[in-house]
């Protein structure tokens, strides 16, 4: 998983895509930001045009958005972005809808910001509207901000929904009801665990199968033979968010981040594997190397 | 006088069209943009800028653009970031054609709000200011009443984005054109060709720009024929497709000046418009099969000689 709003062009995106589905990872998905909390704005591109275009540089791996906010496009458009990737990677795309947080991004575009309650509400209603819209026979969606008033075409073939967030009540119930995958933020078995209760709670409640809707990660994996090559690589994590090494580490300690020497990482993953994560997304922060992400790769442990 | 075409279709049909261009010497394909493809909701329809995200990277000399996504659609961000991006992936190759937007049928189904007249043009000329600020690289910003860009550089800074305005509007239209884009799309009008160039290309002096740097163009359905058979086979064919009268639609092309006929019948039509200063033509068809394409764009092509 990378962020091309830190820098990059298309073809960066590209031969990191390639190489992902050269050494047989699952799934190759990018943030959809315009910009990004320091002061460097960079290269924001946009997320749907990208991957229509990975959808056809690449065969066989999954390509997804992690996660599209909802503030920046109406449902309408999500649906016929997510239905033409579908169509055009004979379905290998999974659409990635979150609520937005980057205050900033909005302010400099002057996108809305809706108070949380609102966005949140915004996020159930355009989950809906999809489910509406992509759903077989005649149906149709009035909520308070978006209706749709018929039954759509293209219905994609094999989309899945993906959502994304680290709350606690809202987030996990939301992905239940309405997602095919819940991605959360890397962290701890112990934080994960009763989050994933209350999403397959919710998922019996709306009379559908927990089993059915994977549970995902996604964040940085610090893999390193020692210490002093443990600080190098939270140098490299540090850097694009405009914090030093130590406060990465503080972060990645406080956040059950997934870091240290090669068994340490291996015992993390595997609680994580243990706890019902089924796929965690790596990401990397620097767009322009792929020298560096294959070297971050490389000292990972094989599952 | 440039031939090119138009169509709105899914990726296999309009992947196989771009190809044929590319290797029929056609220079440009437009898309249009619209969330309903027929009077019905079970024609599919695509996102265009998703589209033209594959198309970019499976063509290698073919302009390409949207004519016209409503600005009822996306915010100006949403369209500066898609058109910048597809700037990018095909090598400054993309034109971002933007519009009031029209067809009630497609905001009804889909809940998107067209606003009043007005309204709708008052938003077009605050989103190309606001797009023109964005990509020129002075960082000035844009503050209208319905958009807001903050003073700073937004990247990627595109090599070669180009802007089309088109639309059916007498006045406004042509003048946005003039003063903001790089192409004026004239629609056609009982009014004729003349006077919306004339009002496009004063607006653009008037904005201190080249007038003669701007591209005039023009897009109309292909209803054209070796013979006069085939011509009333094609029109019986694209009066069909449209759910209307062949009468009314031969008397419609007429009246809109639009050229139709044999290729001898659509000569003088042609040159009238060229004479306008019209410098490209886009042919619709209601489908996008290759084979009529290749024969509207072989009979104008022999139209004007």
């Amino acid at each position: 998983m990378t962020e091309p709003q830190l820098g990059g062009t298309y073809d960066d995106l590209l031969a990191m895509a390639r190489w992902a589905e050269s050494v047989g990872m699952v799934s190759f998905a990018r943030s959809d930001h315009y910009g990004w909390i320091d002061d460097e704005w960079r290269d924001g591109t946009d997320a749907f045009a990208t991957l229509a275009g990975l959808a056809r540089d690449t065969s066989s791996i999954r390509l997804a958005v992690l996660v599209s906010p909802i503030t920046f496009r109406h449902p309408a458009v999500i649906a016929k972005n997510a239905a033409t990737i579908d169509q055009m990677s004979h379905g290998r795309f999974d659409l990635g809808v979150g609520t937005g947080w980057m205050e900033a991004e909005h302010e400099r575009f002057g996108l809305p910001f809706w108070d949380r309650p609102e966005r949140f509400a915004r996020l159930e209603e355009t989950l809906a509207y999809l489910e509406a819209a992509f759903g077989d026979g005649h149906q149709e969606f009035t909520g308070r901000y978006y209706r749709l008033a018929g039954d759509i075409r293209p219905k994609p073939d094999g989309l899945r929904i993906l959502i994304g967030g680290s709350g606690p009540a809202k987030t996990p119930a939301l992905a239940g009801r309405h997602a095919d995958e819940y991605n959360h933020f890397v962290t701890d078995p112990a934080t994960l665990a009763p989050k994933i209760d209350v999403m397959r709670r919710a998922a019996a409640e709306a009379g559908r199968d927990p089993d059915t809707i994977a549970v995902t990660v996604m964040g940085p994996i610090l893999a390193a033979p020692d210490r002093t090559s443990l600080d190098e690589l939270l140098g490299t994590e540090a850097a694009p968010r405009g914090i030093d090494p130590s406060e990465m580490e503080q972060r990645l300690r406080a956040a059950g981040g997934v870091y240290g020497t090669t068994d340490e990482v291996g015992a993390r993953l595997e609680g994580l594997a243990k706890t019902g994560v089924e796929r965690f997304y790596l990401q990397w922060m620097n767009p322009t190397d792929l020298a560096g992400l294959q070297n971050r790769w490389a000292a990972i442990p094989a599952p | 006088m440039e031939v090119a075409v138009q169509t709105m279709n899914g990726y296999g049909s309009t992947l196989e069209l771009a190809r044929w261009c590319e290797s029929n010497g056609v220079p440009a394909l437009a898309v249009a943009d619209h969330y309903l493809s027929g009077p019905n909701l079970d024609s599919p329809a695509y996102e265009q800028f998703v589209v033209l995200g594959g198309i970019v990277r499976e063509t290698t000399t073919l302009e390409l653009s949207t004519l016209v996504s409503p600005i009822t659609f996306r915010h100006p961000a949403v369209l500066l970031k898609a058109a910048v991006t597809l700037d990018e992936m095909s090598g400054g190759r993309f034109t971002l054609g933007v519009g009031t937007g029209w067809m009630q049928s497609e905001h009804d189904a889909f809940g998107l709000e067209l606003f009043e007249m007005g309204e709708r043009f008052d938003r077009l000329e605050e989103a190309l200011a606001y797009l023109t600020a964005a990509v020129d690289g002075g960082g000035e910003g844009f503050e209208g009443r319905y958009y807001t860009l903050q003073p700073f550089v937004p990247h990627p800074i595109p090599a070669r984005l180009r802007l089309v305005v088109g639309g059916t509007g007498r006045r406004r239209t042509p003048a946005l054109a003039g003063r903001f884009a790089d192409e004026f799309n004239v629609f056609p009008d009982e009014s004729g060709w003349v006077g919306r160039i004339g009002t496009a290309r004063q607006a653009a002096a008037d904005t201190g720009r080249d007038p003669a740097t701007l591209l005039i163009s023009a897009a109309f359905p292909a209803v054209a024929g070796e013979d006069e058979r085939e011509y009333e086979d094609t029109l019986a064919r694209v009066a069909e497709s449209r759910g209307r009268e062949v009468d009314e639609l031969r008397q419609s092309l007429d009246r809109l000046h639009i050229p139709s006929g044999t290729p001898e019948q659509m000569a003088s039509r042609l040159t009238a418009m060229a004479d306008a200063g019209i410098q490209r033509v886009y042919l619709q068809l209601g489908g996008s099969a290759v084979d009529e394409f290749a024969r509207a764009v072989r009979l104008v092509r022999h139209a004007l000689g």
